[in-house]
């Protein structure tokens, strides 16, 4: 089993909620893959790369996902 | 123009719930039920909508048991224009009810879909956005304002630290919050009104959709009760308090 958890950010900061998830996420399943969907989120990607517990990063840097549309993504 | 309206009968916001004796659910036996409150916010601006002119025909829809037609009255009272009852025993998770909605949807064409953004028994706040996945309809959720404008929807959105207005092309689905609107109260000629007004009722197995649960709920228990305060007499003895017992200080 893996655990993809979805960030939230504001295309550069981290949103904190996310941090929780990832801990929550951890005392299921170690293996955690975090999915940056954004534009020009690149200091968001960095700031992910720090938390430990994440073991895979997937980030999509594209300006359709500049607004945080849901449908979209 | 269409309209359609999901309605939600749940526990009255006024009731104060318990769990039953042996934890499996919440008890409801002998207990007031209504219309979900975002529900009635969702009625009241389809009805809204209809009055200014740029509706045809406001349907109130509800999934559940025979018992929702009453909430489905209600819903006829307030302004709907007709009803639609899918009937089945069991207590559908989101995923069925979105489900069947789609199917019902589909066949009245509806523009607008106008749904509560949860309903106050399982605070789900699910049901709007699968079916805006389903049916991939754009969606605003959360809705504090709603302007139509030709073929499209602006819908002003409560987010995080201020509002967001966005554009959306009908058909489309809205999910409301709380400042949308204040829902107006029955007037005792609509109730009676209502009572004429068409209500059909369809057997969830004639839709043909896979209603089957996906989650199994364990257990329902009330919140810890709180331990009452108590008055320290100096300065040490907090000090000591929150070192020793609530540990918050090293």
């Amino acid at each position: 089993m893996s655990i993809l958890v979805i960030a939230e950010h504001d295309n550069n900061n981290l949103k904190g909620a996310t941090l929780n998830t990832v801990a929550a996420a951890v005392k299921l399943e170690k293996e955690i893959t975090l999915l940056v969907a954004g534009s020009e989120c690149s200091s968001v990607v960095s700031e992910a790369q720090s938390v430990d517990s994440i073991s895979k990063i997937i980030s999509v840097d594209d300006s359709v996902y500049k607004n945080f549309i849901a449908e979209d993504l | 123009m269409k309209i359609l309206v999901p309605i939600k009968r749940v526990v009255d916001y006024n009731v104060k719930v318990r769990p039953m004796a042996d934890g499996s659910n919440v008890d409801l036996n002998n207990v007031k039920m209504s219309v979900n409150p975002f529900c009635e916010i969702a009625l009241e601006e389809a009805v809204r909508i209809k009055e200014a002119g740029n509706a045809d025909e406001v349907i109130a829809i509800s999934i559940g048991k025979t018992e929702s037609q009453e909430q489905l009255r209600t819903a006829l009272a307030l302004g709907a224009d007709r009803a639609i009852l899918v009937e089945t025993d069991s207590l559908l998770e989101p995923l069925a009810i979105s489900k069947a909605l789609a199917k019902i949807i589909e066949q009245e064409q509806a523009d607008i879909i106008i749904l509560g953004k949860q309903a106050i028994d399982g605070d789900n706040n699910q049901t709007g956005q699968m079916l805006g996945a389903l049916l991939d309809y754009p969606q605003a959720t959360n809705a504090s304002e709603v302007n139509i404008d030709g073929s499209s929807l602006n819908v002003t959105r409560e987010i995080d630290g201020g509002l967001q207005t966005l554009k959306l092309k009908m058909p489309a689905i809205v999910t409301t919050d709380l400042r949308l609107n204040e829902p107006r109260y029955a007037s005792l000629p609509n109730i009676m009104k209502a009572k004429k007004k068409e209500l059909n009722v369809i057997p969830l197995s004639d839709l043909g959709v896979d209603a089957a649960p996906r989650t199994e709920l364990l257990s329902v228990e009330l919140p810890p009760s709180r331990e009452a305060g108590i008055i320290v007499e100096t300065v040490e003895e907090l000090v000591d308090k929150l070192k020793n017992e609530a540990k918050v200080i090293s």
